[in-house]
């Protein structure tokens, strides 16, 4: 619709036209921000924190275990030099071994959220029961943050309190 | 022609002085928007409603998603 609404510009004698190919949706799933009723509610994207411990795949656990305990969290993230997410380092993975690289104990393909994920839609799926947080990355795959149940849960009442 | 862009280059057009330029239903666009986004539906972009744009600047025009 963008392309057509471009091309529409052009023949109405615009000269610097543009089409943002991945329009609205690729906008707010890199966690920009936005306008309108939606504003009103909170998003993922809106309550992330980028507090959690990171660590490059060739990173030894050893040297990890103290950064995560200081972070507050009991996982780590494993990013590569963009920040996408590869991997969680949680558990066994950080007691075991201290030679070992991350990528080589670390979990993959761990499930990630769009920081445009409506918190109340968040808290009310099947699949979001018993998680204590979690990593919020862009569509791309860059990590944002991560989110804690117990930060979306007070934001949803507050915003409830807020409405009525 | 128009020129395909992706976020980076929004942002930079933007910084620059670009409009945004939703052309999403009204609906869609109160419930939603880029910051500072102009409204004109694609059913509803003319001559007329186009005077509402500012042919000095670049326009981004964008909807939903790939469509």
């Amino acid at each position: 619709m963008s392309a057509r609404a471009a091309w529409r510009l052009e023949q109405l004698g615009f000269e610097r036209v543009y089409d943002y190919v991945g329009s609205k949706a690729d906008w707010f799933a890199c966690g920009m921000p936005r306008e309108g009723k939606s504003a009103e509610v909170p998003w993922a994207g809106d309550l992330v924190r980028d507090d959690v411990s990171t660590c490059a795949p060739d990173d030894r656990v050893g040297e990890l275990r103290d950064r995560v305990v200081d972070s507050g969290y009991d996982f780590c993230v494993v990013v590569n030099e963009h920040r996408i997410v590869l991997g969680l380092l949680r558990g066994d993975a950080l007691s075991k071994d201290a030679t070992a690289r991350a990528d080589e104990v670390m979990e993959l393909g761990p499930k990630t959220i769009l920081p445009s994920n409506p918190v109340e839609k968040l808290l009310g799926s099947r699949s979001s029961q018993g998680v204590k947080h979690w990593v919020v990355a862009t569509s791309h795959g860059a990590l944002l943050g991560v989110l804690s149940r117990a930060e979306a849960e007070r934001a949803l009442e507050d915003n409830r309190a807020r409405a009525e | 022609m128009p020129e395909m862009i992706e976020l980076e280059e929004v942002q930079s057009l933007v910084d620059e002085g670009a409009q945004l330029l939703d052309v999403m239903s009204r609906g869609e666009y109160e419930d939603s928007h880029l910051p500072g986004a102009i409204h004109i539906s694609l059913k509803e972009l003319d001559a007329q409603s186009a005077a509402k744009l500012d042919r000095d600047r670049p326009v981004i025009a964008y909807c939903y998603d790939y469509q």
